[in-house]
């Protein structure tokens, strides 16, 4: 796709007129790939040169690219131009010892924070002639883009309306329908397809795909017999565009994702005539870096080899010495003493040393790093220059270049230290940190996304990392810095980047959401109730015990009955809400006993149950002090919540209802109150934030009302705090995320 | 060297990397036409600058690709060339001193040196230039001597003649001791005049190159008899074009196995068909269950290697046991470019590329995504036991390495013939004669201290 050579030699066809066919095929494009800001990487340095297997990230991009065809890329980053550069030359594409083929370009576009400002940047530049490969993000691919792009030149050749190709990954291949890992059941999205022609019509992205239904409009059929609706879809970040696409970007400024935004965009103007095509990748990798999993993923499927050609064995260059051994790569410049334990998946990069008895478990270690005696490394990713001494523990952790761990420390799962951050001898790094030697400025998220830093922050990194380098070789600065002591010990280097991000709570919806089949779309359960709940509460607090009890067990058989006979929504609905009024109860007290109800669901029956509801239950005993246990009863609530949300919806109208509803499930985790004898809510208390935080997400409860709980019981004794207290990563987080959400309405497309 | 074609080098690297060349005929092709150019090349005036440049830029495309051993094969072959020219000039020259300063030298030489070669050989012939031989082999050191006693008393004639012709090279090949001087004047007076014969010598490379399926499909009448029935394994254009020769004048059978994960046996067994041609296409599975009924079966090679072993498309190595277990011909057709000085014990050769583990499962495929997922969970639940550090993960969690090997070893003793475009056939023990014929001694080994930073 050369259209800009007509463009150079005069002639007045305007630069997005398609050339023929003939000219297309063999020709080559043009690539943009945006390197934004990635927040879930952050304090560790610009994703693009995160080093995946020896190269960086970014050099898997651009060869990719190179083999497709690009003969001209365009990197646009908003900051870390000079590393960029100073990569790009060392690596042979810019500069003076520039290697043959494409020609690389780098753009700042400072403050860029989304796709559409960075794309409206690159059309001011004026650089983009013709049609072009879009890489949103870092990239690490060897998918097979030609025909990708020759379909999308013969479609546009045919019709100048086709502007957009979008590249998806299918669906997973077996129908087990379990997850297929974390980083890849994100961005699963629901799409609306012509099944003959691939023309996109419909997508939706995001957390709970599908799960509210989907609507689609009689015109979707008006020009054709069939439509596909595809759920297992995820998008590849990478987009195959017309220069239009630029233009509508600069039409509508407040475009920020491609995804999210522009899609919509143009696929709700039916009347402007563009047309958005999908092409499925049937075989090939494709995947970005953007959060602290995403990369470890692509760590780990660049050393299985599933990025082939581009394996760190195979880097082409005559000083490289990388070989593959039955699973490990060892450079041949490494150094590795007897007794070293090395296991599959592992790397030991350029001139490292790795002292005896040191074991590497699916660990990567970077080029000039030293391991000590005795070592410990478990599914550790460390840069160039890492010092790990003897007896250290580190597991799952990401170490940033000349990361000093002195010995006897440990760096537990999910920890993150940036570039010469120096943990103390024998401290602990807890789990899920992020250490860095900048402070993370606590401002506007605007401030938060950016790695640059003013003048008066660089002397005050430069301090730091005096400071960091005095601690690093076991002395004592001169000048002294506040770092945090409890992340990095009495001797170390670090400031907390952002305390430990409750990365149980982040994975384990991931796990479950697993869950979701895609027949729990009924959520339409509208109007009919409607006047019921104009009839309002009466709430006169006061309850006797037996009443109480006695409604328990009413509204408990109730929802039962309803269960076993498969009563629709409505009429559960009208019987619990006569219930209500006969028994003179409020809103909330139904929701209570509907919701421990629920969760006595989960378990075995219990002998006080009737023989007719038995059947109702799962059999089989758990081990809720297993892991297993404690995941399949966490599964089994999901699922319960999923089925039962729109009940539970209606009788929590109100953000009381909802806090009462905790104070309920705190008493029946404690077996006291009404719960004192017979159930076995005890075993739920230890997976008190996970349920909490499952409701949160199904929407039976708001964040609000959560908060409110947290706020009512702020001044309690300390045994009545003690679910509070399990839930304060989840607090915690729950008011990050009111903040972003306040101040940032843009967040949640780019994750 | 000149930019452009340092550009067209690292463009070819990088397809080479890239694994955007295919097939070892590609990678030879494009290394015999760089190299081409490379003595084409105005600059490489002497034979001396000339080798150690095409021994430069060899190793650099090597370096891109380092299974592929041909890159290597070829440069060896351009080097040869370079060498041989170097050698003709030598006796030319030799000749003419000869003839020139009469016989005081050649006495000189032969009074003080005995051997029972030398009365049969010129006493100026560069020793070393020969190949090692039981003939030469007590001479070497002596003849050295008596080369440099020749030269001192031939320098010290041509300082009294004035350097009224140019002096040449003449301490011998092993030496190549030319002083400074001389190299100089050459490079002033101009071009290597012989440069002209090794761009020939390039040029008949590259043409055997284009040929060279012919060249082996020609003598397929000798090895495939009427009625026959022939066992291939995948697709080789080698193969496909010897069978379409061998079937313009006999009858035979073609069974093809389908090679996984490639399948492109299957390809294979299309292509024969419609060349007119009866196939039938096997799964792998069932090679020794159909060896029985083979007489013969036709190999290609990815390298043939200096002990007479190959290095063939993986599986081959399969196909070689059975048809040893049933007595069956394993004829292997190679170009003789794939003739490679290295042994497989040379760390340079002993590694197989493993490709892509896609071809064999799709990624995301559940049994991909299981171990990851219970690895993950049990970290976290490591993490959520805090203190209690283990020592690693608990055994027996879901683990799965998907390999894909490219290649195979096959053995000498497997091996029952080479056909290859020289045109006549042989055997595995031949294989060590074949290499001096093609290369010379010293390139044997190109890169010395990459093969010592391997072997360290």
């Amino acid at each position: 796709m050369t259209c800009w050579c007509y463009i150079q030699s005069g002639s007045i066809i305007p630069p997005w007129v398609a050339v023929p066919a003939g000219n297309l095929l063999a020709g080559a494009m043009q690539a943009v790939v945006l390197l934004l800001n990635e927040p879930g990487l952050q304090p560790l340095a610009l994703p693009a040169l995160l080093p995946a297997g020896q190269a960086p990230a970014v050099e898997f991009t651009l060869r990719w690219l190179e083999s497709s065809n690009c003969t001209e890329i365009h990197l646009v980053t908003p900051s870390g131009t000079d590393q960029l550069n100073a990569y790009l030359k060392r690596a042979g594409w810019a500069g003076g010892a520039r290697r043959g083929g494409a020609a690389v370009h780098v753009m700042t576009a400072p403050g860029c924070q989304t796709e559409g400002e960075a794309l409206r940047f690159v059309e001011q530049k004026d650089v983009i002639k013709g049609d072009f490969v879009l890489v949103s993000g870092c990239v690490v691919g060897n998918a097979d883009l030609k025909p990708v792009l020759q379909a999308h030149l013969a479609r546009r050749a045919a019709d100048r309306q086709a502007i957009m190709t979008l590249l998806m990954h299918g669906g997973p291949r077996t129908c087990s329908g379990a997850a297929t890992g974390g980083a890849q059941q994100q961005g699963r999205c629901l799409a609306v397809i012509d099944p003959r022609s691939q023309q996109l019509m419909k997508l939706e992205q995001g957390g709970r795909v599908g799960s509210h239904g989907v609507s689609l409009g009689t015109h979707m059929l008006s020009e054709r017999n069939s439509i596909a609706v595809r759920t297992g879809l995820r998008l590849s970040h990478v987009y195959i565009c017309a220069p239009d696409v630029l233009m509508l970007l600069s039409d509508n400024f407040d475009y920020q994702s491609m995804a999210g935004d522009l899609v919509p965009g143009v696929l709700s103007e039916q009347e402007l005539g563009s047309t958005l095509f999908i092409s499925e990748l049937a075989r090939g990798y494709a995947e970005r870096i953007s959060t602290l999993a995403g990369y470890s993923s692509v760590v780990e499927d660049v050393l299985s080899r599933w990025t082939y050609p581009w394996v760190p064995d195979n880097s082409g260059d005559q000083q490289d010495l990388c070989r593959f051994n039955r699973g490990t790569y060892v450079d041949g410049t490494a150094i590795m003493a007897s007794g070293t334990v090395v296991s599959k998946g592992s790397l030991i990069g350029h001139g490292s040393i790795v002292e005896s008895g040191a074991c590497l478990e699916r660990s990567i270690i970077g080029s000039d790093c030293h391991i000590g005696r005795g070592a410990f490394l478990q599914a550790s990713c460390l840069h160039s220059g890492v010092r790990v001494d003897d007896n250290c523990r580190v597991s799952s952790a990401v170490l940033g270049e000349q990361v000093v761990v002195r010995a006897h420390a440990r760096v537990e799962t999910g920890v993150l230290l940036a570039k010469h951050t120096v943990v103390d001898t024998a401290h602990s790094v807890p789990a899920g940190m992020r250490v860095s030697l900048i402070q993370h400025k606590a401002g506007g998220p605007g401030s938060d996304d950016e790695m640059e830093w003013g003048d008066e922050d660089s002397a005050q990194v430069a301090a730091a990392e005096a400071a960091a380098g005095a601690l690093a070789a076991g002395g004592i600065p001169e000048a002294p810095l506040d770092f945090d002591q409890h992340v990095v010990g009495a001797f170390g280097a670090g400031f907390a980047w952002s305390e430990p991000a409750a990365t149980a709570l982040d994975v384990l919806p991931l796990v479950l959401g697993s869950q979701s089949s895609p027949s729990d779309c009924d959520s339409e359960v509208e109007d009919f109730t409607k006047d019921a709940q104009v009839v309002e509460e009466m709430g006169d607090e006061e309850e006797h015990a037996t009443g109480a009890d006695q409604f328990k067990r009413e509204v408990a058989e109730t929802f039962l009955r309803c269960i076993k006979e498969r009563i629709s929504h409505d009429n559960a609905v009208i019987e619990l809400n006569g219930l209500k009024i006969a028994e003179d109860r409020t809103f909330a007290d139904c929701a209570r006993y509907i919701f421990t109800t629920m969760l006595s669901l989960c378990l075995p029956a219990s002998p006080t149950v009737k023989a007719e509801y038995r059947a109702l239950f799962p059999e089989g005993q758990l081990d809720p002090k297993s892991k297993e246990g404690r995941l399949e009863l966490l599964r089994r609530i999901n699922a319960q919540l999923k089925s039962w949300k729109a009940l539970m919806q209606r009788f929590l109208k109100s953000s009381d209802d909802q806090v009462e509803l905790l104070l309920t499930f705190e008493e029946y985790c404690a077996e006291e109150g009404d719960f004192a004898s017979g159930e076995s809510g005890a075993v739920f208390a230890e997976l008190f934030p996970q349920v909490v935080k499952l409701c949160y997400d199904q929407d039976v409860l708001s964040e609000d009302s959560i908060l409110d709980w947290a706020r009512e019981k702020e001044h309690a004794s300390d045994e009545d705090r003690h679910f509070v207290d399990m839930c304060a990563d989840l607090l915690a987080w729950l008011e990050d995320a009111e903040e972003e959400t306040d101040s940032e309405e843009e967040g949640s497309d780019e994750e | 060297m000149s930019q452009p074609f340092n550009d067209r080098v690292e463009a070819f690297c990088r397809r080479l990397t890239d694994r955007r060349t295919d097939g070892t005929l590609a990678a030879a092709k494009g290394t015999a036409e760089l190299l081409r150019q490379l003595v084409t090349s105005s600059r490489l005036n002497t034979p001396e600058v000339m080798l150690a440049e095409v021994k430069r830029v060899g190793l650099r495309i090597q370096a891109a690709k380092p299974i592929e051993l041909v890159i290597g094969n070829i440069v060896r072959r351009v080097m040869h060339i370079i060498r041989e020219e170097m050698e003709a000039e030598q006796e030319e020259q030799d000749d003419d001193l000869v003839a020139g300063a009469a016989g005081d030298v050649a006495a000189a030489g032969a009074a003080s040196v005995g051997g029972l070669s030398r009365a049969f050989r010129h006493p100026f012939a560069a020793p070393s230039s020969r190949t090692l031989s039981l003939h030469n082999l007590l001479d070497q050191g002596a003849l050295d001597e008596a080369a440099d006693v020749a030269a001192q008393q031939h320098q010290q004639q041509a300082a009294a003649a004035a350097a009224a012709s140019p002096p040449t090279q003449h301490s011998g090949g092993s030496g190549r001791r030319g002083s400074f001087e001389e190299k100089e004047r050459k490079g002033r007076a101009g071009q290597w005049d012989r440069k002209q014969e090794v761009i020939d010598g390039v040029n008949d490379l590259i043409q055997e190159l284009k040929d060279i399926d012919d060249a082996i499909a020609s003598q397929a009448v000798e090895h495939i008899h009427a009625n026959e029935v022939v066992l291939v394994f995948g697709y080789s254009r080698t193969v496909l074009h010897f069978l379409r020769r061998a079937a313009e004048k006999r009858n035979f059978e073609v069974v093809v196995a389908e090679a996984a994960p490639t399948y492109q046996g299957q390809q294979m067994a299309a292509e024969l068909a419609a060349a007119g041609i009866h196939a039938t296409l096997i799964p792998d599975s069932a090679i020794f269950a159909m060896m029985a009924r083979v007489n013969k079966v036709i190999a290609t090679a990815h390298a043939l290697l200096a002990n007479g072993s190959v290095m063939a498309p993986v599986g081959m190595h399969v196909v070689a046991m059975a048809a040893r277990r049933h007595s069956v011909p394993f004829v292997v057709l190679c170009g003789i470019y794939k003739l490679s000085t290295l042994f497989p014990h040379n760390p340079s050769v002993n590694f197989n590329d493993f490709r892509d583990p896609a071809d064999l499962l799709p990624r995301d495929h559940e049994a991909v995504a299981l171990p990851r997922r219970a690895r993950a969970e049990a970290l976290l639940r490591l993490a959520e036991e805090g203190n209690e550090w283990r020592a690693g993960l608990p055994s027996g969690l879901p683990e799965l390495t998907v390999a894909n090997p490219c290649y195979d070893y096959v053995p000498p003793e497997l091996i029952s013939l080479f056909v290859t475009d020289q045109g006549h056939g042989f055997m595995p023990s031949y294989v060590y004669r074949q290499l001096t014929e093609f290369y010379h001694r010293q390139d044997f080994i190109l890169d010395k201290q990459q093969l010592d930073q391997l072997i360290g």
